[in-house]
């Protein structure tokens, strides 16, 4: 569980802090308390072999004072039992400005701890980046964040991101 | 009489502000329409061809690779050598195939000693290398008794596959890639070395023949055909530093590739379309000569002396631990953007692990891809340097 907090908690942070790019919101951020459960209808059971499988942050979330998100779930996936990736999907409230590429680079530079590369893949635009021994990859799909973090040693990265980037929230 | 002086004063003002105000290194308006140009482009499947010769004392090489991107994570590319093609390699998302063509080449592809902890496949990079224990597939050792591994496959030319092989990434601030250690990856990078390239030149302007700067005895590029379309953007190279220039440590300020640098991109319809280079020493070598107070021969072809100015400033560079000068000329020419480009895997492959070529394979192979590309030098003999 450690491991996966560990792997979740980077965009958490994140989207915390996105607010500072909002001083024009006309729309107050959502105290953590207030970020719901987003219910993914679309999910397929298993990425790439991996098992998704949703896991409470409502703990870690209470303790965020304001966010720019009014709903977030987090997905394990997992091999057998150990946890190779994890996908946080959120949804921006309606005070962020998500079209805006400023606000959305904000959001992309707070999360991981190396520059942030852009990437296309098929029509989509995925921010790449690190943390420790993860590799982090990004994305917007309308008001949605998708944060996908995979173990380093996982083999199949890529391949992960691209059907992950198939999900429609 | 007063007045006379006051006037004076304030024309000598004057001067001293716009001199000022030269100094200011801002973004020109033709910088800000390149690099809008180039993030137009990257996002674009495209067919590209990269042209590289390099000179130095034994001649000229030439090395060219052509390919397909349809996109970051899928390309296949060519490598040939002085026309002889010697490399195909195709990745598409974790995997990567590779054959050789002409074996005789394998060499330079090989793993180097000093990277071991730089691994293949990773979305992310150099810096999320780690163990293989949490792999849910056994690792290719291409080695296991019995199986060919990958260098006998690769030396009879045939198709080699490493289902998590792929390149981890390009050259950028995080890497210790040397320009022509891999020419895939340099062409694969091509739009970030431009990008550096703007930040090193003094300064980048839109082609003018009538500009009071342009002098056409110094041009090495083409002009854009009159009504195609096409606009050229040139990079001014900086001067070169003073021999008593010192940098942040107590070192020397030797030149750079920068100071020698001639490149012009070619935009059409707000896409790259082509970019040439040519890292142009003889131009300079008067400069050369006059700041470090030494005289080069007058009997020798100034191609030879550039080659032994670069070599000589190459050592000093080296041992302060920086890239050496690459003296080259490069063409990139991209066709086909934004049409529908597919990358398919050639099927008749053997699965081994690719770790023992340079930047492939997954880190958790690195090790021994040192091991068996040290056992592929050993058996090839002693290799030409540089």
């Amino acid at each position: 569980m450690n491991r996966l907090r560990l792997l979740g908690i980077v965009a958490l942070a994140a989207l915390a802090l996105a607010g500072c790019t909002r001083s024009e919101a006309s729309v107050a951020p959502t105290p953590g308390k207030a970020v719901k459960a987003l219910e993914l209808p679309n999910l397929p059971p298993d990425l790439l072999g991996l098992k998704l499988a949703k896991e409470d942050v409502s703990d870690d979330l209470a303790k965020v004072p304001k966010a720019f998100i009014d709903g977030l779930s987090l997905y394990s996936l997992r091999h057998d039992d150990l946890v190779m990736a994890t996908l946080q999907v959120s949804r921006f409230n309606d005070g962020a400005n998500v079209k805006a590429q400023k606000f959305r680079q904000t959001v992309v530079n707070q999360i991981g701890s190396s520059a942030p590369r852009t990437e296309r893949l098929g029509a989509d635009t995925v921010y790449l980046t690190t943390g420790t021994k993860q590799s982090i990859a990004v994305w917007f799909k309308d008001r949605y964040l998708f944060v996908l973090a995979t173990r380093a040693d996982y083999d199949e990265p890529r391949t992960l991101l691209r059907k992950a980037l198939e999900i429609k929230p | 009489m007063r007045a006379s002086w006051r006037r004076i004063g304030l024309c000598g003002l004057l001067v001293a502000a716009t001199l000022g105000l030269s100094a200011c290194s801002g973004a020109t308006d033709a910088e800000k329409r390149l690099r809008e140009a180039l993030r137009n482009t990257e996002k674009l499947s495209n067919t590209f061809l990269y042209t590289e010769t390099v000179h130095d004392k034994a001649g000229d090489h030439g090395t060219d690779v052509r390919g397909l991107v349809e996109d970051d994570f899928r390309y296949k590319a060519r490598v040939a050598e002085d026309g002889k093609p010697v490399l195909d390699e195709v990745v598409s998302d974790d995997a990567l195939a590779v054959r050789f063509l002409d074996p005789s080449g394998l060499p330079r592809f090989l793993r180097k000693p000093s990277k071991t902890r730089q691994g293949g496949s990773g979305v992310g990079g150099p810096g999320t290398g780690g163990g293989g224990a949490a792999s849910p597939e056994p690792a290719l050792t291409g080695g296991t008794p019995g199986e060919p591994s990958a260098a006998d496959l690769l030396s009879t030319r045939r198709w080699v596959l490493d289902p998590a092989g792929a390149p981890s990434e390009f050259a950028t601030a995080g890497t210790d890639q040397t320009l022509g250690d891999d020419p895939v990856a340099d062409a694969r990078d091509v739009f970030a070395y431009v990008d550096r390239a703007i930040n090193e030149a003094a300064r980048v302007v839109e082609y003018n023949p009538e500009s009071l700067e342009y002098r056409k005895d110094e041009d090495p590029f083409p002009t854009p055909a009159a009504h195609s379309g096409v606009t050229r953007y040139d990079f001014e190279r900086p001067n070169l530093p003073k021999a008593s220039q010192t940098g942040s440590g107590s070192n020397q300020v030797t030149p750079d590739t920068r100071h020698f640098r001639r490149m012009s991109v070619y935009v059409k319809d707000k896409r790259v379309i082509k970019v040439l280079e040519k890292i142009d020493v003889e131009s300079r070598l008067k400069d050369l000569a006059q700041i470090y107070d030494t005289k080069f021969p007058a009997d020798r072809p100034k191609p030879e002396l550039a080659a032994i100015a670069v070599e000589a400033l190459n050592v000093i560079r080296t041992g302060q631990g920086q890239d050496p000068i690459r003296m080259r000329d490069m063409e990139f020419s991209l066709k086909d953007l934004g049409t529908d480009v597919k990358v398919d895997m050639p099927t008749d492959t053997t699965k081994a692990s690719l770790a023992l070529l340079e930047n492939r394979g997954r880190p958790a192979d690195a090790a021994n891809g040192v091991l068996e590309a040290a056992a592929v030098r050993a058996k090839a003999g002693p290799q030409p340097t540089g």
